[in-house]
């Protein structure tokens, strides 16, 4: 099979917000971008480690927000990667009480590189915890509401891939899930803000 | 349970499941405008559907993330015994060949050595002179002052790099022979200066790279940078990277 090495921008945000050849494009953005943030992580107090998953947040932040109609193009694919990745390693390095005294900025006459004040981005503990807070639901209701809700397959989809004997318990059992999800998150008041951010975005 | 209080929450989830014709999803939107207990029931539904979403895009992004992260990195071979006694010892013979040739080498060519090189080429980077030296950084006035170790400092003690800080801890480093310190900060100046289609300092990074290189006796990275600098008449270095200079790295790396 051909390796796409890379899309234009517009494909690639394309592809993104309608999902159509998401992992070819999730793949040409690591070919294409992790080398260079990666660096830069590196270059400022990180491991290889940190710069890797900082560009896992990356990549999902990026994502998101392309679904969320958040990134309209305004600067290119690799700009706006480049301000999240940033963004992201900086707050890391703050959460983690190392910052240090001075931010120097870029020189004169550079471009600064600002994320838009109006992304909001949850952090990576918070995210983890929402994660968490999923997993906690147990297998079955875990996966009938991904197909649900994520891979946005139909009741008679979802009972191929179930031994349920027909859509209408399939139908109940994702309702219970749901109310059950639901209740979770109602819970945990702290995560509900997350979740309203990452919503919100 | 209060029985309409289950209905409305059918009702809400199938508001959020696309499931309701316009007539229906009209009045529940309106009920929603004015009931505020019903929004938040309904807000809860959404920040479920939210997590879900969340969820299921950080797994698939991680599983990608692991197979690309493993394409990324050099595998790892590994070698049977018989091969690896092979290569040990044509490692030992490679190694006693090598020892008679740079002995023979040493005796024959002492008048090439990196550091003679080097120190011919090499000239400290000046900074150009400012009108208003109030707009000075503290870097720029610590390289000015010749403190290269507080120029160092000061750029690793930034945790947003700008490429001119890089660049001048590059140089900053190599004044004070530390080498692996100088590739870095100077290989990131070109880095970041590819991302973004710029050329700040590009021209002065190459070749001082190219002078890091050589004292580490990285004399093919040298030589790459070098005979790049030549293939460009416009770079500000062509004229200083002289061929007499090529064909001594040249000899350096063959030796």
């Amino acid at each position: 099979m051909e390796v796409i090495k890379n899309f234009p921008d517009s494909e690639l945000v394309a592809n993104l917000r309608t999902g159509k050849r998401m992992d070819e494009t999730i793949k040409a953005i690591y070919r294409n971008h992790f080398e260079s943030l990666g660096w830069y992580v590196q270059n400022n107090s990180g491991t290889r480690q940190d710069a890797e998953d900082v560009f896992q947040e990356v990549v999902v932040s990026f994502i998101d927000l392309v679904k969320k109609d958040k990134f309209r193009g305004e600067s290119s694919v690799k700009t706006f990667l480049y301000s999240l990745n940033r963004h992201v390693w900086l707050n890391e390095l703050k959460r983690r009480g190392r910052a240090l005294a001075r931010e120097e900025k870029y020189e004169k006459g550079q471009e600064r590189v600002e994320i838009d004040t109006s992304y909001k981005i949850a952090d990576r503990e918070e995210k983890e915890k929402v994660m968490r807070l999923v997993e906690e639901l147990g297998e079955t209701c875990r996966k009938i509401l991904l197909l649900f809700y994520y891979e946005n397959l139909s009741m008679k989809e979802i009972l191929e891939q179930t031994e349920y004997e027909n859509e209408q318990v399939v139908r109940n059992k994702k309702y219970k899930c749901l109310k059950q999800l639901e209740q979770l998150i109602n819970a945990n008041p702290a995560l509900k803000e997350t979740l309203k951010t990452l919503l919100n975005g | 349970m209060d029985k309409n209080f289950t209905n409305n929450e059918e009702l809400l989830v199938r508001l959020l499941d696309g499931e309701l014709g316009a007539a229906e999803k009209q009045s529940v939107e309106q009920q929603l405008a004015t009931d505020k207990k019903l929004q938040g029931q309904y807000d809860s539904l959404l920040l479920a559907k939210e997590s879900l979403r969340q969820y299921g895009l950080t797994q698939k992004v991680a599983g990608i993330h692991q197979q690309m992260m493993d394409e990324m990195q050099v595998p790892v071979r590994k070698i049977n015994p018989v091969k690896r006694l092979v290569r040990l010892s044509t490692a030992i013979a490679a190694g006693v060949i090598l020892l008679i040739g740079g002995f023979w080498l040493y005796n024959n060519s002492q008048t090439v050595s990196g550091d003679k090189v080097f120190a011919s080429n090499y000239h400290t980077y000046e900074i150009a002179t400012v009108r208003d030296n109030a707009a000075e950084t503290d870097l720029e006035k610590a390289y000015r002052a010749k403190n290269f170790r507080e120029v160092i400092r000061l750029s690793e003690a930034t945790e947003d790099k700008s490429i001119q800080s890089s660049f001048l801890a590059g140089v900053a480093a190599l004044e004070i022979k530390e080498n692996n310190k100088a590739i870095k900060n100077l290989t990131g100046v070109l880095q970041i200066n590819k991302t973004f289609g710029q050329t700040l300092y590009k021209d002065d990074a190459e070749y001082y790279l190219a002078l890091s290189h050589l004292r580490a006796a990285d004399y093919i990275q040298a030589l790459d940078l070098l005979q790049n600098i030549k293939n460009e008449p416009a770079h500000k270095y062509y004229g200083q990277v002289t061929y007499k200079l090529i064909s001594q790295v040249k000899r350096l790396k063959n030796k």
